[in-house]
């Protein structure tokens, strides 16, 4: 009996310590994990996103916006009907059947992704014909009210390695960071239907939205350099072109537009080539747009000054080489303002003689034309200059005509502004304001980098670009009685180690009106073929936007 | 026995404090119980709105745009017109001085 009593205790004893073996495991050792999955089961998270910051343009009109649009994911073992689901997405979607048929076959996966960023009207249409194994999923995306104008500075939204978005390029690439927002999440309890408990467990960590950024562009002159830039480029038979407008006193780009260009909603569908901002990312040889700056130095110098005669008589030999003028005439005796007025290379070698080996290389450091300017776009490149010991003869004599130097477009731009504006070198900029969280705000205040030319000389040279405009090959171009500085320039284009004889990047560098400059214009072809000279393309072109910049600034002749 | 009605009337009272929280409960719970499905439609409602919004943003972006005005500018024949026209400050020919002098 006591065996029979001893034996059911034993059984009770054991029984229990397997109760108290398995509370163990479930209260103790294992309730991280159970808690997680009770958890996972009654409470549902939701990731809210953020909003990515917009884009407004100098007058505070929108330029970038976020629009709803939806990722397309396909469920392939909740299809009734295969064929249809795929040739209805194909006909929505506006891709081949074809396409999205391989993408299914490809992957073994439940839920397949075929398409991002669907704009909702395309949605609705496709949930119209209730297919099942189609899903939707919210997802931001750009919207460009002025369709693709200035692309190349904005740049483009696109994908990370994690899927997530990035900006890339221009503004977009430099300030991902302070346009990218916070994405939030809403942690909530749910009833079995999928309800909100109200009584439940709620947290919430609130989205933080993106800053909005308002860039010193102007949309209207924006938008009437890109339309004369492509008549350009038509009409003079360019492979390209680019034209920058920079406010001269504040160092604001106002408008920056190049060709080809891309579409940055779309810019998947376009080389990756383009993307690339010629503006900043390419460099060219400024060539006789390049003299005002060599003058403006000598004349800064002290090295020459208005009375300064020059013999032109023939070419020079420098170095071995022979230096020719543009049209191998040669004018006599003549003075600093006939020398940009003619363009005479052989002037400039003299006016870079005078000024002396060093101070030419000072200045071009000065300009910083071998540094980044440091504007605020991502791809920004400078083009190298050569070291000090490795500057020959001949290449101090080609420099002071722009040619065996390279800059980009920007870098001449900010060094001819320095000129307009009072001598004063500044720091480019896209961004004037950024829009912080509470309505505060951060101004992107022009940035001095050094004084550069002397005032008094600054007169001088402004006066030898007008009369280089009134006197020169452009002079039946310009408005009448307005006073506008500028130069024209006609550069070689090195190919392998030599110059083409017959392509020529074509350009016109001035700012208006003289006295009190508006604005510092660059314009630049690239291989126009109706004539190589830039007096004959870039400049037309140059006066063509500066009169509808007249009318649009309300600027009297003066 | 005074002491005893006492504790009887408390107990009683106790009781139907008891049943009226415990009703109380239930109707407060059926209730809530329905108002997560409103809540959730409420949710439903606000990301609509929101929806609707940005879709009136960006029709008042697009409308507003160069593009669109240089459009319906186009249509109504309105021209373009950006001819800079210089007048001269120097007299008409007829009243110059030096011309008098030389008839």
């Amino acid at each position: 009996m006591s065996v029979r009593l001893q034996i059911v205790f034993f059984l009770f004893l054991f029984f229990f310590a397997l109760v108290i073996a398995r509370l163990f495991s479930l209260q103790i050792a294992s309730v991280d994990l159970l808690q997680g999955l009770g958890q996972r089961q009654r409470l549902s998270s939701i990731k809210i996103k953020s909003a990515r910051g917009r884009i407004f343009a100098l007058d505070g009109s929108p330029i970038v916006l976020n629009q709803s649009a939806f990722g397309v994911y396909l469920e392939p073992s909740k299809f009734k009907d295969r064929k249809k689901t795929i040739s209805t997405l194909a006909s929505e979607l506006e891709v081949l059947e074809s396409s999205i048929s391989a993408r299914l076959d490809e992957t073994s996966a439940l839920w397949i992704p075929i398409a991002h960023r669907v704009e909702e009207e395309r949605v609705e249409a496709i949930k119209a014909y209730d297919l099942p194994g189609v899903n939707f999923i919210e997802e931001a995306k750009r919207f460009y009210p002025e369709a693709s104008m200035a692309a190349h500075l904005l740049g483009f939204v696109g994908k990370d390695i994690a899927s997530e978005d990035r900006g890339y390029f221009g503004i977009e690439g430099y300030y991902n960071e302070q346009l990218s927002g916070r994405d939030g999440l809403l942690k909530q309890e749910k009833d079995a239907f999928g309800n909100p408990i109200p009584m439940g467990t709620i947290s919430k960590i609130e989205p933080k939205d993106g800053r909005d950024l308002t860039l010193y562009l102007d949309k209207t002159i924006q938008f009437i350099i890109e339309e004369k830039l492509k008549k350009g480029i038509e009409k003079y038979g360019a492979e390209g072109g680019a034209v920058i407008i920079a406010d001269p006193f504040t160092g604001g780009i106002l408008a920056s537009a190049s060709f080809p260009s891309y579409d940055p909603e779309r810019y998947y569908d376009f080389s990756e080539d383009l993307y690339k901002n010629p503006v900043i990312a390419s460099s060219y040889e400024p060539g006789s747009t390049f003299k005002v700056l060599i003058l403006a130095a000598a004349l800064n110098e002290e090295k020459v000054d208005l009375g300064t005669k020059y013999l032109e008589e023939s070419p020079v030999t420098i170095g071995g080489y022979k230096i020719r003028t543009w049209n191998n005439k040669y004018h006599g005796e003549i003075s600093l303002t006939e020398i940009l007025e003619y363009s005479s290379n052989v002037g400039m070698v003299f006016v870079s003689e005078k000024l002396g080996r060093d101070l030419i290389l000072d200045y071009i450091e000065q300009l910083e034309l071998g540094k980044l300017t440091g504007v605020d776009l991502q791809e920004e490149t400078a083009p190298k200059l050569r070291d000090r010991n490795r500057w020959y003869e001949i290449d101090y004599a080609t420099a002071s005509f722009g040619q065996g130097i390279a800059v980009t477009p920007l870098q001449m731009i900010r060094a001819v502004a320095a000129i307009a504006n009072g001598g004063k070198l500044l720091k480019p900029q896209a961004v004037s304001l950024i829009h912080l969280e509470d309505d505060r705000v951060v101004e992107n205040k022009p940035q001095l980098v050094r004084q550069i030319f002397k005032p008094e000389v600054v007169a001088l040279a402004k006066e030898m670009m007008v009369s280089a405009v009134e006197k020169g090959e452009t002079k039946y171009l310009k408005p009448g009685n307005y006073r506008i500085a500028g130069k024209t320039g006609t550069a070689q284009i090195p190919i392998a180690g030599h110059y083409d004889t017959e392509k020529t990047i074509a350009s016109f560098v001035g700012f208006a009106p003289a006295d009190k400059p508006k604005f510092v214009m660059l314009v630049t072809l690239d291989r126009p073929t109706t004539s190589p000279w830039g007096s004959e393309t870039a400049a037309p072109l140059f006066f063509d936007i500066t009169k509808e910049l007249f009318v649009y600034y309300g600027i009297s002749p003066s | 026995m005074r002491k005893k009605i006492l504790k009887t009337q408390i107990n009683l009272i106790l009781l139907a404090l008891a049943i009226i929280l415990a009703a109380v409960q239930v109707v407060i719970y059926n209730q809530k119980s329905t108002t997560g499905q409103d809540l959730a439609l409420l949710q439903q409602s606000i990301s609509d709105i929101e929806r609707e919004n940005n879709r009136l943003i960006k029709q008042i972006a697009s409308s507003s745009s160069i593009g669109t005005i240089l459009t319906k500018a186009e249509s109504l024949n309105f021209a373009d017109n950006v001819e800079i026209i210089s007048l001269d400050a120097s007299l008409p020919v007829a009243l110059n001085s030096a011309s008098f002098e030389e008839f």
